[in-house]
């Protein structure tokens, strides 16, 4: 009895420290621009996710992902602090469906599905921001600088509990970008 | 309980009831609880923070207690044993509930994951695709009959017959659309949706390759339906390829049950992934909830045993001053157990000694008092009082028995009898009289006469035992004597002076007729008488006259020792006197030698000087007559200031070096008619000494103790100096 919980606990010390010194996921903004159309501002960026092994075999065991890309426009001033205008939040739910094997991409913001037959579908998919409405030209300085960052994350939080305490020092979950920066024009 | 006790233990329980609330929650988040899951990370960083705190907590109290040990506090050592047993009684059967928890947490959630049951839900989830798979190809043939059919219906003429295809295949969406995607034509059985749901990109590829899709929908309406896309085969080149998008619905149980073989599939699939996390996760909540539960036994064990041993500390605190002498310290009673009560009953303790200390305190006070007051009422008294214990040693003198016995009395305190009369021989008689027959004696009175270097003294002696308690140890025998010499001498002068009065009255008369008789007969008879008879006649009465004369010589002295005396003091220098009286006798005497050593810092006194000189006239006189028979004589005077027994006067000693006094009569010297001298009326000394006592002074002889010869003392008091007078005088101004 004993040697069997010695076993066990060496065995859930040896997971941790593989989940900890495992290769790290990565996201990236590749580019992020926006485009007046009409009287709007539209952005459109493509961010690349390359989600580790491990995060992708809990994606398969159906553990759903939560992916949040903020955006952010702040007025550029020369002395005081940059106010933003613009805090915006787009949350994506990816899952994987076992009966049809296919993987489902939910916005939580419209709560409207996509269903992808394949795993690099719905990433592309998830990265591509295609003429997202910033806000009217109507409602900004025409005189004024503006500069619009971008940076998308997995959301650990959202994760079942128990994973949560490894996720939080594993680099395998570590999926966060660095914020991009592009000048609103 | 203090403020910050209190403090700390409103802190610990509030900390404690809060982490355990936590460990719940994180144990419901653990459990897919919506409510607490989001708590999760929150909750297991305070638990953090709150063991870290505990720990702290634990640290502080240790360190505390090291320290009390160290100082050796009391109620350290109990406090320790306390804190490892208490520590020990909670730690161990917590640490054995760890370790069979443990062995059940890994086989309870290995025996979740069955082998059979996995096999059984993959199985299912087969057996559900399989089911949907023989419905699906049997719609893709008949998607692809309908697509044959449409190839000779044109673009224009598809709206109009779209409906009667959906309707006829059971479709509850029938689109036609261009190769590209495009719409051409769509029908819906549902009545609110006009926009048919496109096929993505991949399908569309796909059909463009020529293949035909068909596959499961998700997410139309939340229900599982089954979409097909097939090619309409194109009957001219050149004409557009078109498409046929068909979704077909599954009945409800067939959804029913999918669902439900998919939900529990995910479920399982999940737990099995996190079997590895969920042990990791309930090992982790298991070692939180036993460092919680052992750092709250620890505290608390802490806790309590600071407290148990506080009353201890509070009563060593008190027993420490009480030993130290302070009384009043009462200690707080913040207890109702046996401890409270034990400290009540030390308060109740230190009162009573209180109380007694102070009674103590007050009765020895008085007795302070008492004692002070017989020693004040002891030291004025002009009576002697030697007080003796019941082994004879000399327990307490007041200062007139020194002056009396003339003895350092206060340096022979403690000390026994026999070492009194080693040191002061002449005080044997009165010892011995003291000592015999102490212990049977009852009140006894005595009159004792000491011969001492002044001379004889009478002291009148009486003596009692006093007990001053039950016991037989505390028995004092107290000694009361006074010096009657001057009394006794005071009653023989008076006697003397009386018979004086009346021998100078009763002879005095006579003896001029006699002396007239005598010279009337002589010159009556002298001429008519023979010459032999007149020769007789005359001899015999000059005899007489002579004879009469020597008794007027005689009853004139004796007239003047008895005559009141008639003194007219005045301030004089006592040295100018004393060389006047030295210089007449060297005068009448050049072979005399007289040595001087008078003191020059003697003060006035208030004296008759005239008597004073008949006083030093007197003892020259003495001492010249008493080296008359000596060649080679020595005759010293000297005066001095002296201070003994806290009273100033002035010392004249007349020195010779004659033969000394008999000591058979050297204590009535002084007395009428008692002299060394075969001529004399005896009464030079007498009057000597009625003329000191009557400047208030004391005159005594003694043989020489270094040589020859005998000492003529006088001490004249300082109290009749001028300067006295002056001090009293302007005492007496300042008072009024």
């Amino acid at each position: 009895m004993l040697k069997h919980r010695i076993f066990a606990t060496v065995k859930a010390l040896a997971f941790l420290c593989i989940a900890v010194n495992a290769q790290a996921s990565s996201v990236s903004v590749d580019f992020a621009t926006s485009t007046l159309v009409g009287e709007s501002y539209q952005v459109d960026a493509y961010i690349e996710y390359n989600f580790d092994d491990e995060v992708l075999t809990a994606l398969a065991h159906g553990i759903a992902l939560r992916i949040d890309i903020y955006i952010k426009v702040k007025r550029e001033r020369n002395w005081l602090w940059d106010p933003v205008v613009r805090d915006e939040t787009l949350s994506f739910q990816l899952e994987r469906h076992a009966l049809s094997d296919h993987y489902l991409l939910t916005d939580l913001n419209l709560n409207q599905k996509e269903q992808f037959q394949y795993l690099d579908e719905a990433l592309r998919s998830l990265g591509s921001i295609n003429d997202h409405f910033l806000f009217d030209s109507s409602t900004i300085d025409a005189n004024a600088t503006y500069v619009g960052f971008i940076k998308s994350e997995l959301d650990i939080e959202s994760l079942p509990p128990p994973m949560r305490p490894i996720a939080y020092i594993s680099p395998q979950w570590q999926a966060e970008s660095s914020w991009y920066e592009w000048l609103v024009k | 309980m203090k403020q910050s006790g209190r403090l700390i233990f409103i802190s610990g329980i509030g900390l404690f009831a809060f982490m355990l609330i936590s460990l719940v929650m994180m144990s419901e988040a653990l459990q897919n609880s919506a409510l607490f899951e989001r708590l999760y990370s929150g909750l297991l960083l305070f638990i953090t923070i709150g063991l870290v705190a505990l720990t702290i907590l634990i640290t502080l109290n240790f360190r505390r207690l090291s320290r009390q040990l160290r100082k050796r506090i009391p109620g350290s050592r109990m406090a320790v044993r306390m804190v490892i047993m208490l520590s020990a009684l909670s730690v161990t059967p917590v640490m054995i509930v760890y370790y069979f928890s443990l062995d059940f947490l890994h086989q309870g959630i290995d025996n979740w994951f069955d082998l059979e049951f996995e096999q059984a839900l993959d199985d299912s989830l087969e057996l559900s695709r399989l089911a949907l798979d023989l419905r699906m190809k049997e719609i893709l043939k008949q998607s692809e009959q309908i697509a044959d059919e449409f190839t000779e219906i044109s673009n224009v003429a598809v709206p109009f017959e779209i409906d009667d295809y959906r309707i006829r295949v059971g479709a509850e969406e029938f689109t036609v659309m261009t190769r590209q995607g495009t719409l051409i034509a769509s029908s819906t059985s549902d009545r609110l949706s006009f926009v048919p749901t496109p096929p993505h990109g991949a399908i569309l590829f796909q059909v463009q390759q020529g293949s035909s899709y068909i596959g499961l929908d998700t997410i139309r309406n939340s229900e599982l339906s089954i979409r097909v896309v097939v090619n309409v085969p194109a009957l001219e080149i050149g004409e557009g390829a078109r498409i046929i998008q068909a979704l077909f619905p599954v009945t409800p149980r067939i959804n029913e049950l999918a669902r439900n073989v998919e939900s529990s599939y995910i479920k399982y699939k999940e737990l099995s992934y996190l079997r590895e996390q969920l042990k990791i996760s309930f090992i982790m909540i298991l070692t939180l909830v036993l460092l919680f539960s052992i750092f709250s036994a620890v505290w608390a064990a802490f806790y309590s045993a600071q407290r148990l041993a506080a009353p201890i500390r509070d009563l060593a605190e008190g027993t420490r001053a009480i030993t130290e002498g302070d009384y009043t310290t009462q200690l707080p009673v913040t207890r109702n157990d046996e401890l409270g009560f034990l400290v009540a009953s030390f308060n109740q303790m230190t009162r009573k000694i209180g109380s007694a200390r102070d009674a103590v305190r007050r009765s020895k006070e008085e007795a302070e008092a008492q004692h002070t007051y017989l020693e004040a009422v002891l030291g004025r008294l002009s009576s002697g009082v030697l007080v003796l214990d019941r082994n004879k040693k000399l327990r307490t003198a007041n200062i007139s028995s020194g002056k009396i016995l003339a003895a350092d009395i206060n340096a022979m305190i403690g000390k026994p009898l026999p070492e009194l009369v080693h040191r002061y021989p002449y005080l044997d008689k009165l010892i011995t009289s003291i000592s015999a027959d102490l212990d049977k004696r009852g009140d006894w009175r005595e009159q004792i006469t000491l011969f001492g270097a002044s001379g004889r003294q009478i002291l009148m002696c009486s003596g009692t035992s006093l007990s001053l308690s039950a016991k037989v140890e505390e028995k004092v025998y107290v000694v009361v004597f006074d010096d009657i010499t001057a009394l006794v001498q005071g009653q023989r002068d008076a006697a003397w002076s009386e018979m004086a009065r009346r021998l100078a009255h009763e002879i005095k008369n006579p003896l001029t007729p006699i002396k007239l008789a005598a010279e009337r007969l002589r010159h009556k008879y002298l001429n008519t008488m023979e010459a032999d008879q007149a020769d007789t006649l005359n001899r015999l009465t000059n005899t007489i006259v002579q004879q009469v004369e020597t008794m007027k010589d005689m009853v004139n002295t004796f007239a003047e020792y008895a005559r009141s005396p008639t003194t007219s003091p005045e301030f004089m220098n006592i040295n100018v006197l004393i060389q006047e009286v030295v210089d007449l006798y060297s005068t009448l005497d050049e072979q005399s030698k007289i040595e001087m050593q008078l003191a020059s810092d003697l003060p006035n006194i208030k004296a008759d000087p005239d008597r004073l000189r008949q006083v030093f006239n007197n003892l020259l006189k003495n001492a010249f007559d008493a080296m008359s028979e000596q060649s080679n004589t020595q005759l010293a005077v000297s005066s001095k200031r002296v201070d003994k027994t806290g009273v100033d006067f002035i010392e004249i000693r007349i020195r010779d070096t004659g033969p000394g006094i008999d000591k058979d009569i050297i204590g009535n010297i002084f007395e009428p008619y008692v002299t060394t001298k075969t001529k004399g009326t005896g009464l030079g000394l007498a009057i000597v000494k009625k003329i000191i006592e009557e400047q208030g002074g004391i005159v005594w002889m003694e043989n020489n103790s270094d040589s020859a010869g005998a000492s003529a003392v006088i001490r004249l008091p300082m109290a009749t100096t001028e300067y006295t007078d002056n001090m009293q005088h302007q005492i007496a101004q300042n008072v009024s």
